[in-house]
């Protein structure tokens, strides 16, 4: 491994370090979206006299809908507080290559607040009635799809970061875009329910992941240049 | 030649008991068309009157400024004629 | 050739060209559309299952795919914009959105009407229909960003951001709708227009589908002309312009 690599792998480290470290600090960034989540989802079954079973069938897609905008919402902050103390313009400066950088970055804000979903996850099954075949798949599709939407929903957040009013703008820009994961994702537990073979479903998944954390990337990179001029 | 389709007016407006939906449709078409004519000249009809208020106001700031340069000058002279 | 497209980048040798266009491209289109629209109501032979009911088709089809088709376009001049800086690129991706988004709702106004007699239901979750709704969404989302910005070239910028990463993902919405379509089997297939139709009920479409291509341009160029006269609202060539048409006025 040469040098740069070396130095290059150090600073990704000290990002992850430090985005980790500005979450535990303020412990609301990883409470926030886990409280959104079970109160949102909880609020499906209130809305309407469902049998269990009917309740068991829209599961799956109440937790991943409820689970995108969760993701979303948190992503919000991504990139606010650099914006407003001008490091997110050092940044866009520094030699360090803004690739990886941004790469690192939405990964540790995953870890803290899209991790915490998945793990919360199957309470939420047993609350909707979630078939029992269906826990793990649940699982598994938000351990792959989350990371992807936090990678979409980051476009989103650095293309929003300079307005001064960017929630309703955020979900109209980042929604549509982020339906193929949610399809696959929702519809992963739908396949484990019918019986059928998983594989190629958790295949597609992980391509999208793939695909989005190769992408994204660049589409946040360009974003924030815009943002920040 | 291909023929009219329909026994009489009636028959063509009922379109086979389906009359709201193809109508409606056609209705929904001919609005966007007629939109796609009229938004421009809207438009353009703003832009126009927006730069002859530009056009207006920078007259009327250059009358001013001659008036005021007239003005000033006569000041002047009556100045110079007090003087004198 | 290159000359010519090279021309056409520069607002005001676009507004000069297109100043002869739009008259002959309107009357051609209008001429194709009254043709198609009197032949495909009154003189294409009913469909034998639908009735007269298929006539929506005549304008159903072309207006939705001009609309795809004019993402495509926003998201090409985006690009085009992003990668060389062209202005005139950046106009026509602004005003293709809201033209597009409206042949898009249009698309599925006339497919709700279509559906509802042939298959007793306004709306069903095909993949086609699905893909044209979220296209509706992300036409929606690129108008509803340049407009946030209160700066006309960073909104511009931002726009042709959202656009491009859209145009990436609309194949994959597609795959995963259609996909999402085969887990839920149920809904009923579209049945499109077969090649074994008789020439009485596809010439109509042809008419149809030109004119409503032409109209399509037509709008776009008037409104871009309107954004290149706003937009060089201070140069001398737009002065002299609106100054003539005042006096003749």
């Amino acid at each position: 491994m040469s040098r740069s690599a070396l130095g290059l792998a150090g600073s990704l480290g000290t990002t992850l370090q430090r985005e980790l470290q500005l979450a535990f600090s303020s412990p609301g960034r990883i409470v926030n979206p886990l409280m959104f989540f079970v109160i949102a989802v909880s609020m499906f079954p209130l809305g309407g006299r469902m049998s269990a079973e009917v309740l068991g069938t829209i599961a799956a897609g109440v937790i991943w809908v409820t689970a995108l905008l969760a993701v979303m919402l948190s992503m919000e902050s991504l990139f606010r507080s650099d914006f407003d103390d001008g490091s997110l313009e050092q940044l866009l400066l520094s030699p360090q290559p803004l690739y990886f950088h941004l790469q690192v970055k939405v990964l540790a804000h995953w870890l803290v607040t899209g991790l915490p979903l998945v793990v919360i996850s199957p309470l939420l099954g047993l609350l909707l009635h979630l078939p029992e075949a269906g826990y793990g798949p649940l699982m598994l599709g938000l351990l792959l799809g989350t990371p992807a939407l936090s990678m979409i929903a980051a476009i989103g957040t650095a293309l929003t970061v300079g307005l001064a009013r960017s929630g309703l703008l955020l979900a109209v820009l980042v929604l549509p875009l982020s339906i193929p994961v949610l399809v696959f994702g929702a519809g992963l537990v739908d396949t484990a329910l019918n019986g059928l073979p998983l594989t190629g479903v958790v295949a597609v998944l992980a391509a999208l992941l793939v695909l989005a954390g190769t992408l994204a990337p660049l589409a946040i990179g360009a974003a924030l240049r815009i943002s920040v001029h | 030649m291909p023929e009219f389709r329909f026994d009489s007016f009636s028959d063509f407006l009922a379109m086979g008991g389906n009359a709201s939906f193809v109508w409606g449709s056609y209705l929904a078409f001919a609005l966007v068309v007629v939109w796609n004519f009229w938004q421009p000249s809207l438009e353009r009809a703003r832009i126009v009157r927006l730069m002859r208020a530009r056009q207006g106001k920078q007259l009327q700031q250059e009358a001013t400024a001659a008036d005021l340069r007239s003005h000033q000058s006569a000041q002047q002279q009556q100045g110079e004629a007090n003087r004198g | 050739m290159w000359q010519w497209l090279y021309k056409l980048g520069s607002p005001r040798h676009f507004y000069e060209m297109t100043t002869g266009l739009v008259p002959w491209l309107t009357g051609v289109s209008l001429l194709l559309l009254a043709a198609g629209v009197v032949w495909g109501l009154g003189f294409a032979p009913p469909d034998y299952q639908m009735g007269d009911n298929f006539r929506i088709i005549y304008i159903h089809v072309p207006t939705s795919m001009c609309g795809m088709g004019a993402y495509v376009l926003l998201a090409t001049m985006a690009a085009m914009h992003m990668i060389w800086n062209i202005k005139m690129a950046d106009i026509v991706a602004k005003v293709s959105a809201p033209v597009g988004a409206a042949y898009i709702a249009l698309g599925l106004i006339t497919g709700a009407l279509w559906g509802k007699p042939t298959w007793g239901t306004y709306w069903t979750w095909d993949a086609r229909l699905t893909s044209s709704l979220i296209l509706l969404f992300l036409f929606l989302g690129v108008m509803a960003l340049r407009a946030a910005y209160d700066s006309e070239s960073a909104g511009s910028k931002a726009a042709s951001v959202l656009a491009i990463v859209g145009v990436v993902n609309v194949p994959i919405i597609y795959f995963s709708v259609q996909w999402w379509n085969t887990l839920h089997q149920g809904t009923s297939k579209l049945g499109g227009a077969g090649s074994a139709n008789p020439p009485e009920i596809w010439i109509p479409a042809f008419f149809t589908g030109f004119a409503v291509i032409g109209l399509f341009f037509v709008a776009v160029i008037l409104r871009s002309r309107n954004e290149i006269l706003y937009r060089e609202r201070r140069t001398q060539w737009v002065q002299d312009l609106l100054q003539k048409e005042l006096t003749h006025a």
